[in-house]
């Protein structure tokens, strides 16, 4: 198991160095002139002398790659060039408002996915199947926004049972003493109920929007892991032995079914990490992806490749837990030590 | 045939799922070629009739400009069905190019390809994209070339598991018997013999760029206002349904809802799965 876990531990690390590298390549040289994109249209060549200048831009390019990582590995992503903030501090403070956000899309889309998928195996190539199915592919052909704004228009503006998309709380209220971050967590830590009901109102149709695009990909998942293990030996002798069909399904057949399940969760947290850029711009949530959002109104390069390296490593960390719960989940990845 | 096998025949013969997805598709592309001829100017702004709802003139009302929002919606089809179709298309090129040669040769060459394509992989799509496009620039063939990059691992890792298995076949060792260099074989024999998963993805890929092409556009980045392009019309329309005009946005998003849907019925269909 220790091996498994160093070796796994060891090409993720790899990963994260080539992830640096791209978000390096693509900020720096591809463009052809970093700082006259960044500078836009209207400016003049003093200017964008002046500012390749400033970021070391004419500098041999493993020069520039040296200083990078150098600084990288202190945590260092630069200073914001539209606010002159420090890039790091501004996407660590607003780290815990997408995390908050992701955590509940996240139990939307197992609370609605899970049921739905088992339901679907259970009653393959009937009507039930057929509705989940349909589900699933109208949960992913829904533009995020477009589902934001429906889920707005409809439980906002017409039946007023959710705040409108003002961010994390009604204006005026304090945000609950800092623990975690996330304000439902923290404001229930401190024993502060009501702020805690009211995070979470401004939190459920943010969530509600991302959970459900992501339910779609986990009622796909369920069912057909689910499907792929009706005709195997140790079903068909369960049923021999007069084992329920209900029995085996969820205790024998949702355990197989946990390693494919595991793995196509990481699309489901490509989609939430990937996916908050939108939704936090729509609902004002003052988080990661709405701090890109506003990066990329600046066209500020420097707070966008801080913003996907984070993104990035926080996919491929997840990514990781993913591949040692598979070891935890079947013994025959624990004890035979293969990757 | 027995009279299993012709049953299962028959009911595989029932394929709701292509057939419905192919008539949205259909629906959709006769539009998209014909419409644009049929309908109202997209530009034409018209202040004293903003903001009306749907009606017998204007089948999806109109917006905050007094602009038709159906002659909107008809002619953003072609934009938003060739960025679609050609995002995947590169994608589909770069990625069983890569693929192939990766699978074929192997070895060395594997190990490198692999790891960067997980390093691609290492990013949400719709990130990746978003800065690729604004450290190169934009405009229309760019965002394309953006999002197929975003796009090309799965179709690298389709083609290339697909040629590991047919590279051990007999017409390899036929084909280099007769004397065909290494390129020949890869791309010649075993490419054609390795699309088949990559095909079937094809249509998938279809769907989600059409879907991030629209939310690039509803950020602001790709295809700019006053395109008629649906995210863009989202986008603008956004504002609206807060006041209660929900028509300026439903309708183009329920145009990318119906599309990407016709793709993914298509594409869940053809992957088998039934």
């Amino acid at each position: 198991m220790t091996r498994y876990v160093l070796r796994r531990l060891g090409i993720s690390a790899v990963t994260v160095v080539g992830l640096v590298l791209v978000v390096f390549l693509v900020t720096r040289i591809l463009p052809g002139d970093a700082a006259a994109a960044r500078l836009g249209p209207e400016a003049t060549a003093e200017d964008v002398a002046a500012l390749r200048d400033r970021y070391g831009l004419d500098d041999p390019l493993l020069v520039q790659l040296g200083d990078y990582l150098a600084r990288l590995a202190q945590g260092d992503l630069g200073q914001a060039v539209s606010t002159g903030r420090d890039v790091s501090t501004e996407l660590f403070a607003r780290f815990p408002a997408t995390i908050e956000l992701a955590l509940a899309a996240l139990v939307v889309a197992l609370l609605i996915g899970i049921p739905l998928g088992v339901l679907a195996a259970a009653r393959h190539g009937r009507v039930a199947d057929g509705v989940a199915r349909v589900y699933a592919v109208l949960g992913s052909s829904m533009a995020p926004f477009w589902l934001g704004l429906l889920l707005i228009f409809g439980l906002f503006s017409t039946l007023r049972w959710l705040p409108g998309p003002i961010g994390r709380l009604p204006v005026g209220v304090a945000p609950p003493p800092e623990i975690t971050g996330m304000y439902v967590l923290d404001a229930l830590l401190s024993g502060d109920p009501g702020t805690a009901g009211q995070a979470l109102r401004y939190l459920a149709l943010p969530a509600l929007t991302l959970g459900i695009g992501a339910s779609a990909a986990v009622v796909k998942m369920v069912r057909s892991a689910l499907i792929s293990t009706a005709g195997t030996g140790y079903v068909r002798t369960a049923l021999a032995f007069g084992v329920p069909g209900r029995e085996v399904l969820w205790r024998d057949r949702m355990r197989n079914a946990m390693l494919p399940i595991l793995t196509s969760l990481g699309l489901v947290f490509s989609f939430l990490l990937g996916g908050n850029v939108i939704v936090e711009q729509l609902f004002s949530w003052p988080g990661m992806g709405r701090l890109a959002y506003d990066a990329v109104r600046a066209n500020d390069l420097e707070i966008l490749q801080g913003y996907a390296i984070v993104i990035g490593v926080v996919y491929i960390g997840l990514n990781v837990l993913i591949d040692l719960a598979y070891g935890l989940i079947d013994p025959r990845i624990r004890l035979g030590g293969r990757a | 045939m027995t009279a299993v096998e012709a049953v299962r025949t028959r009911v595989r013969r029932r394929r709701p799922f292509l057939w419905t997805g192919t008539g949205v598709l259909a629906v959709l592309i006769v539009l998209g070629l014909v419409g644009p001829f049929l309908v109202a100017d997209p530009l034409a702004v018209d202040p004293v009739h903003a903001l009306q709802s749907p009606s017998g003139a204007h089948w999806f009302g109109t917006d905050y400009y007094g602009r038709d929002v159906f002659a909107r919606a008809v002619h953003a089809i072609r934009l938003d069905l060739m960025l679609g179709v050609s995002v995947a298309l590169l994608a589909l090129v770069i990625g069983s190019a890569v693929g192939v040669i990766s699978g074929y040769l192997g070895g060395r060459v594997d190990d490198v390809l692999m790891r960067v394509t997980d390093v691609l992989m290492a990013f949400p799509g719709f990130v990746l994209a978003m800065i690729l496009l604004l450290a190169i620039g934009e405009s229309t063939p760019k965002l394309a070339l953006a999002l197929a990059v975003a796009a090309v691992p799965p179709f690298v890792r389709l083609v290339r598991a697909e040629a590991l298995a047919q590279r051990e076949l007999e017409y390899v060792d036929g084909a280099k018997v007769s004397g065909a260099g290494w390129l020949r074989i890869a791309f010649g024999h075993v490419l054609p013999n390795s699309l088949r998963p990559a095909a079937v993805q094809f249509t998938l890929v279809c769907g989600y760029s059409i879907l991030n092409v629209a939310g690039l556009a509803y950020l602001g980045i790709g295809i700019h206002a006053p395109t008629p392009e649906w995210g863009v019309m989202v986008a603008e329309g956004a504002q609206n349904m807060l006041t209660g005009q929900w028509w300026t946005a439903f309708f183009p998003g329920l145009l990318i809802a119906l599309t990407v849907m016709g793709l993914h019925f298509v594409g869940d269909d053809l992957g088998g799965d039934r």
